[in-house]
C-alpha cells in the first residue's frame, strides 16, 4: 500500500488520454482540471472517514444508476463494459475527496460495509489500523487507464497502447527513485511492448469483429449460414422473447417470418449467390475477408413519400403501375442492432412508421435495418401483391451438389412426382412424404467422413436411412428434392409465429421459435411461396420448455423495450432529460452547498506563522529533495537527522554532515540556542553537502 | 553541564565494566534513575539483573543497597517495616523495612500477592511510606529496580495496572552475544568483578546529576510531540487502557536524563523515540481480542512512533 499520491500531472495526463481515446475530450479535460487544480489552489476540506464513505456511496449509487440506464439502452451484455468506460467520471467523488482532503490516505475499510460493521461492534477487533491505508490516486489512475482501453470496439485513437505504456511507466518511475538511464531504458521497453500490444489489439479486434461478435449467438449472416446438418448433439434454443407482433382486430397473422434466405447448399452450409461462381468455398469455412465481401448484393429499400402523407419503405417489386390490393397489416416491436435482419413475411410489401435511417434488402429477400434507436417498432403491410425477391436464377436456384443427386433421384422416382403437372399437388406429395418422418431436436446424423467418397451425405442419410431430424433437415431436403424435380427453390431461415399472448393481445416470438423452411417458385403466378415441409408436430416439442425464470426474463425484456420506445418518442425524450438533469442538478447543488460551507482555505502565510513546522526551516531542509532521490521518502515518524544520516556512506567525509546536523538540531530543538550556532554556517555546509551528494557515485 | 556529563560517564563506565554488552539498557536504567523513576526489568533468570543493581549501588559511595526476594507469603510489613512494642521504653518503636534504602532490588516482584505489591505503590510514587498512620519520607535517591520472569505463570500475580504505571520504564536485558558471554566467564574466573567495584561517584554527586537532568532544555515543539505520541495510544481499538499523562511526564523526564548521559544540553526527537517504547508499552492494557490476535504493545508503540509526524 502506498500512501504517497501519484506524481503531479500524471492523473491529469491520464485523464486527457482517456478523453482522447474514448472520444470524450471535453469531459477528460474537465476531469483533469478538477483533479490537477488541487495542486494549485489552497481550497481544502477536512475529509474524515465518514466523508470517504459518503464519497464511495455517491460513486456506487451513480454507478448503479448508470448501469441500469446502460442496460436499458443496450443489451445487458454490453452494459458492464460500457460502464467501465465511464469509470473516471464515476470515481471522481472519491478522487476529489482524496485530492482536496487534508489527509493523504484512505482506509480500505471505506469500501467494505462488513468491515465497517465489524469495526463498529464491540468485539470486532481490527489487528492493525495502520494497515490497509492507501492513496486513492493510484486506484484512480488504474481505473482511468482501464477505462481508456475499450476492448469491445476498435480503438479510434491511433497511439492507444504506446500512450498507455508511457503513462504506466511514468507512474512506476514516479513512485521510485529517479534514475535517468533507467527511465530511458524503460521508455524504450514500454514503447516496444506498446507497439506489439497495439498490433495484437488490432488483430484481436478484427478477429472478434469479423466472426464471433458480429453474429453473436446466431452464427448466421446474409451471405452464408452454417446449419446443424451433419452435426451431432442436441439443439438448444433460448426461450427469450425476440420480437412481439400485434394485429388489428380480425386481421390474419403471418405464420412464417423470414430473416434470411439462401440459394446454394453444400455440406451443411447454405450460402447466397446470384450466379454460379467458383468463389464458393469447398470447405464449410469462409475466410474473414470473404465473409465481408459477400454482403455487396444489398441495396437500399425504396422510400416512398406520397402527397397524402403516407410515407413508407416499399418492398413490392416490380414497381406497381396498377393499384395494389390493400393487404393486412401487423405491427412488430423488438430490439435491434445495426444491420440486424428484420423478420418479415415473404410477401411483405410496405414498412410503415419505423424510426430508422434506412432499410437495405438483397435480391433473395433478406431485409436489414439501420435503426436510430436500440428498440424499433413499426407496421408491416403484407400479402398485398408483389415481392422484392428476384425471380429464380436458373444456375443457382436449381443447383444441386453432385453427391446429393443419387439419393434425391431415387426418392423422386419413388414419389413419382413427375406424374403431377400442378405445383400444389407436387408440394402436397412432398409434404405427405415428409409427414412420415420423425421430428427430433437430437441429431444423430453425422456428416460424411472426410476423404471417404463412399460415405453418404447427411441429407442422403436423412432421406434414406434415419428419416429423423430437425427443421433444417426437412427444409434442406425439400429444397433439393424440388430442385431435382425442376422447381426453383430457396432456403429460408426465420421464425414461426406460434405463441399467442391473449392477455396482452400480442403474438410473442422467442428464440426457440426459430425455424427453417423452403421458398418455392410458382411459375404460374410468378411469385415465391412459403412451403414448410417439417411435420407440424414440431411446435409441440418446442412449446413445453419454459423454465422457471422465463416469466421474469420476459418481464424485464418487455419493460426495457417498452421503456425504450416510450423514451424515444420526441416529447418523452425531453421529459427524461429534464428529470435526469433536474435530479442530478439538485444532488449536485446539495453537495456543492455542503462542500462550500465546510471548506477551508489553506492559507500559506498564516500557517507559516502558527503551526506549520516549516516556519522554523533551517537551510538543511534544502537537502530534502536531493536526499529523497538517494534514500527514498522519509517516513512520517522518522527523525530528519536519523534519515539524513543514511547519506553518510555516500559522502567521503562525514564531518560536514555531522556538523550540519548538530547545528540544525540546535537551531530547531534548543529553546535557548547559544550564539555560535548560526544559520550562515549551516547554509554553507548545506551547499557543500549538496555538491557532495550530487557528485557521489550512485549505488 | 560538562562536569555533570563527566560524572555520569564515570558512573556508566563503572556499571558497564561489570554488566557486559548491555550498554543501551544500562544507559536507560541510569537515565530512569537520574529522572527519579523506577525500572521494571522483565527478563529470564541469570541475565544479570541483580548484578546490574548491585553494580549501580557499589559505584555510588554511600549508597545503600537492599534486596527483597518477593514470595507469595511476603507481607507489606516485610517491605515497609513494622512498629514493635518496646517493653523497656513502654512505647512502639519503628523498625524500618528494606524500602528505606537508596537502591532497592525487588526480585521477582510478581510472586508476591497484589497486597504486598501495592505496599510499594506509595513509596514509589511519592517517595514516602505511611506506616501505622505515620508518614516516613524516603531519601532523595530512592530507586527501585524490580524484576519479573516473563515465562512463568504458575504462582504469580500479574502487577496491577496502577503499579505498572509507577514504573518509569520496563526493559529487558536479554541474552548477550557469545563473545560477551565468554568475556563474562573470563572476568568471573577468580571472583565476581562486582565485588571489586570501587565507588566512582558520591551520593551527592548523583543527586546533583538528578537536578542537572531536570535542567536539560526541552523545546515546546517536542513537548507537543511527546503529548502526541502518548495521546495516540488513546482511542485505538486494540487498547483497553491507554497511557496516562504520567507516561508523558516520564517520557519527557527520561529523555532529559538521556540527553544528559549523551552529553547534550537539549533534547532531540531521536532521544524521545529511543525510549518511547520502554516508557509507554508496559502501561498499555490490550483488549482481550487483540491479545488473542497476537498484538504486542511494543509493536503498537513502534507503529505509533512510525506514524506520528515528528518535528524535523
Amino acid at each position: 500500500m502506498n500512501p504517497r499520491p501519484p506524481p503531479r500531472l500524471l492523473l491529469g495526463a491520464a485523464l486527457l488520454y482517456w478523453g482522447a481515446a474514448t472520444g470524450r475530450p471535453v469531459v477528460g479535460l474537465i476531469l483533469a482540471m478538477v483533479v490537477e487544480a488541487a495542486h494549485w489552489t489552497r481550497l481544502r476540506w477536512d475529509f474524515d472517514d465518514a466523508a470517504h464513505i459518503r464519497a464511495w456511496q455517491i460513486s456506487a449509487v451513480t454507478a448503479g444508476l448508470a448501469l441500469v440506464m446502460l442496460w436499458i439502452d443496450d443489451a445487458p451484455l454490453m452494459a458492464a463494459p460500457r460502464l467501465l468506460g465511464w469509470f473516471p467520471a464515476l470515481l471522481l467523488p472519491l478522487q476529489f475527496v482524496q485530492s482536496y482532503g487534508l489527509r493523504h490516505d484512505m482506509s480500505i475499510r471505506v469500501f467494505s460495509f462488513f468491515t465497517r460493521k465489524q469495526r463498529a461492534s464491540k468485539h470486532g477487533y481490527v489487528p492493525d489500523p495502520a494497515r490497509g491505508k492507501f492513496n486513492f490516486g493510484h486506484v484512480y489512475l488504474v481505473a482511468v487507464l482501464v477505462a481508456a482501453t475499450p476492448i469491445w470496439k476498435m480503438p479510434d485513437f491511433p497511439l492507444q497502447v504506446p500512450c498507455l505504456a508511457v503513462l504506466a511507466a511514468w507512474a512506476l518511475i514516479g513512485s521510485r527513485r529517479c534514475r535517468w538511464h533507467h527511465v530511458a531504458a524503460l521508455a524504450v521497453l514500454a514503447l516496444g511492448i506498446g507497439w506489439v500490444g497495439q498490433f495484437g489489439l488490432d488483430r484481436a479486434y478484427q478477429w472478434v469483429n469479423s466472426g464471433w461478435y458480429r453474429n453473436r449467438g446466431l452464427n448466421q449472416h446474409p451471405s452464408h449460414f452454417r446449419t446443424m446438418i451433419g452435426k451431432l448433439g442436441e439443439i438448444k434454443q433460448s426461450g427469450d422473447i425476440v420480437w412481439r407482433l400485434r394485429t388489428g382486430a380480425g386481421s390474419p397473422v403471418p405464420t412464417h417470418l423470414r430473416l434470411f434466405a439462401y440459394n446454394r447448399y453444400r455440406g451443411g452450409f447454405w450460402s447466397n449467390l446470384q450466379t454460379q461462381d467458383d468463389r464458393i468455398p469447398t470447405a464449410p469455412r469462409l475466410s474473414n475477408e470473404y465473409r465481408l465481401t459477400l454482403t455487396d448484393d444489398f441495396g437500399p429499400v425504396e422510400y416512398v413519400e406520397n402527397a397524402n402523407a403516407s410515407r413508407y419503405y416499399k418492398l413490392r417489386r416490380p414497381p406497381a403501375e396498377a393499384p395494389m390490393p390493400d393487404g393486412p397489416v401487423f405491427s412488430i416491436r423488438g430490439r435491434v442492432e445495426n444491420e440486424s435482419p428484420v423478420p418479415l413475411p415473404g410477401s411483405a410489401a410496405e414498412l410503415h412508421g419505423f424510426d430508422v435511417y434506412s432499410f437495405e434488402a438483397n435480391p433473395v429477400g433478406t431485409v436489414v435495418i439501420f435503426p436510430k434507436a436500440p428498440v424499433v417498432e413499426g407496421e408491416v403491410r403484407w400479402n398485398a401483391g408483389g415481392s422484392r425477391e428476384s425471380p429464380p436464377w436458373e444456375e443457382t436456384d436449381l443447383w444441386i451438389d453432385d453427391n446429393e443427386r443419387p439419393a434425391l433421384a431415387k426418392v423422386l422416382t419413388d414419389l413419382r412426382l413427375a406424374e403431377k403437372s400442378d405445383l400444389r399437388s407436387k408440394l402436397a406429395i412432398v409434404k405427405r412424404f415428409f409427414d412420415g418422418f420423425e421430428y427430433s431436436l437430437y441429431n444423430t446424423i453425422q456428416a460424411p467422413r472426410v476423404g471417404d467418397p463412399k460415405d453418404n451425405t447427411a441429407i442422403t442419410k436423412f432421406l434414406t436411412t434415419t428419416r429423423r431430424g430437425h427443421c433444417e433437415y426437412f427444409a434442406t431436403a425439400a429444397c433439393l428434392l424440388l430442385r431435382e424435380a425442376g422447381i426453383p427453390t430457396r432456403y429460408a431461415v426465420g421464425y414461426t409465429v406460434a405463441e399467442r399472448d391473449a392477455r396482452r393481445g400480442e403474438w410473442v416470438i422467442r428464440g426457440k421459435h426459430a425455424h427453417a423452411w423452403t421458398r418455392v417458385w410458382d411459375s404460374q403466378s410468378g411469385t415465391w411461396l412459403d412451403f414448410d415441409p417439417t411435420p407440424s408436430a414440431w411446435m409441440d416439442l418446442e412449446a413445453g420448455s419454459g423454465g422457471l425464470f422465463q416469466p421474469i426474463s420476459d418481464f424485464f425484456r418487455r419493460t426495457s423495450e417498452d421503456f425504450n420506445l416510450w423514451r424515444a418518442k420526441p416529447g418523452n425524450t425531453a421529459i427524461v432529460a429534464a428529470s435526469l438533469l433536474g435530479l442530478g442538478g439538485l444532488g449536485l447543488v446539495f453537495i456543492m452547498r455542503r462542500l462550500w460551507r465546510s471548506k477551508r482555505i489553506v492559507n500559506g502565510r498564516r500557517r507559516t506563522k502558527e503551526n506549520d513546522p516549516r516556519a522554523n526551516l533551517t537551510p538543511l531542509r534544502r537537502l530534502e529533495s536531493l536526499a529523497e532521490k538517494r534514500l527514498g521518502p522519509r517516513g512520517d515518524g522518522e527523525p530528519f537527522a536519523r534519515w539524513l544520516h543514511g547519506l553518510t556512506p555516500l559522502l567521503g567525509d562525514p564531518a560536514p554532515l555531522d556538523e550540519a546536523l548538530e547545528i540544525h538540531q540546535r537551531l530547531r530543538f534548543d529553546p535557548v540556542p547559544p550564539p555560535h550556532a548560526d544559520t550562515g554556517r549551516l547554509a554553507e555546509l548545506t551547499k557543500l553537502l549538496e555538491r557532495h551528494i550530487k557528485n557521489a557515485p550512485r549505488r | 553541564m560538562m562536569s555533570e556529563s563527566a560524572i555520569a560517564a564515570r558512573l556508566e563506565k563503572s556499571v558497564c565494566s561489570v554488566v557486559r554488552g548491555q550498554t543501551e539498557v544500562v544507559r536507560k536504567v541510569l537515565a530512569a534513575m537520574l529522572a527519579g523513576g523506577h525500572v521494571l526489568l522483565e527478563d529470564y533468570p541469570g541475565t544479570g539483573k541483580t548484578t546490574l543493581a548491585k553494580a549501580l549501588a557499589r559505584s555510588i559511595s554511600g549508597a545503600e543497597f537492599k534486596r527483597v526476594q518477593f514470595t507469595p507469603d511476603l507481607l507489606p510489613s516485610d517491605i515497609l517495616g513494622v512498629s514493635v512494642f518496646d517493653p523497656r521504653g513502654q512505647e512502639f518503636r519503628f523498625h524500618p523495612g528494606p524500602v528505606f534504602t537508596d537502591i532497592l532490588l525487588a526480585d521477582e516482584i510478581n510472586r508476591a500477592s497484589p497486597r504486598t505489591q501495592s505496599a510499594l505503590l506509595e513509596s514509589m510514587g511519592e517517595r514516602q511510606a505511611t506506616i501505622d498512620g505515620d508518614c516516613h519520607p524516603l531519601d532523595g535517591l530512592f530507586f527501585v529496580i524490580a524484576t519479573q520472569n516473563p515465562v512463568e505463570f504458575r504462582g504469580t500475580y500479574p502487577l496491577p495496572e496502577a503499579q505498572m504505571d509507577r514504573f518509569m520504564i520496563q526493559c529487558a536485558l536479554g541474552y548477550v552475544s557469545a563473545a560477551e558471554e565468554a568475556e563474562i566467564l573470563e572476568a568471573q574466573t577468580e571472583r565476581h568483578p562486582v565485588d571489586m567495584l570501587e565507588p566512582v561517584v558520591t551520593r551527592d554527586e548523583v543527586l546533583a546529576l538528578m537536578a542537572a537532568a531536570r535542567r536539560v532544555r526541552f523545546s515546546a515543539e517536542l513537548r507537543d510531540y511527546v503529548v502526541a505520541l502518548v495521546a495516540a495510544t488513546r482511542g485505538r481499538r486494540e487498547i483497553q487502557l491507554a497511557a496516562s499523562p504520567r507516561a508523558s511526564l516520564a517520557l519527557m523526564k527520561i529523555s532529559q536524563a538521556l540527553a544528559l548521559l549523551d552529553g547534550a544540553e537539549f533534547v532531540t526527537p531521536d532521544l524521545i523515540q529511543r525510549v518511547a517504547v520502554e516508557v509507554i508499552a508496559h502501561r498499555l492494557v490490550l483488549e482481550p481480542e487483540a491479545r488473542f490476535a497476537g498484538a504486542d504493545p511494543r509493536k503498537i508503540v513502534r507503529d505509533i512512533i512510525a506514524q506520528t509526524p515528528v518535528p524535523v
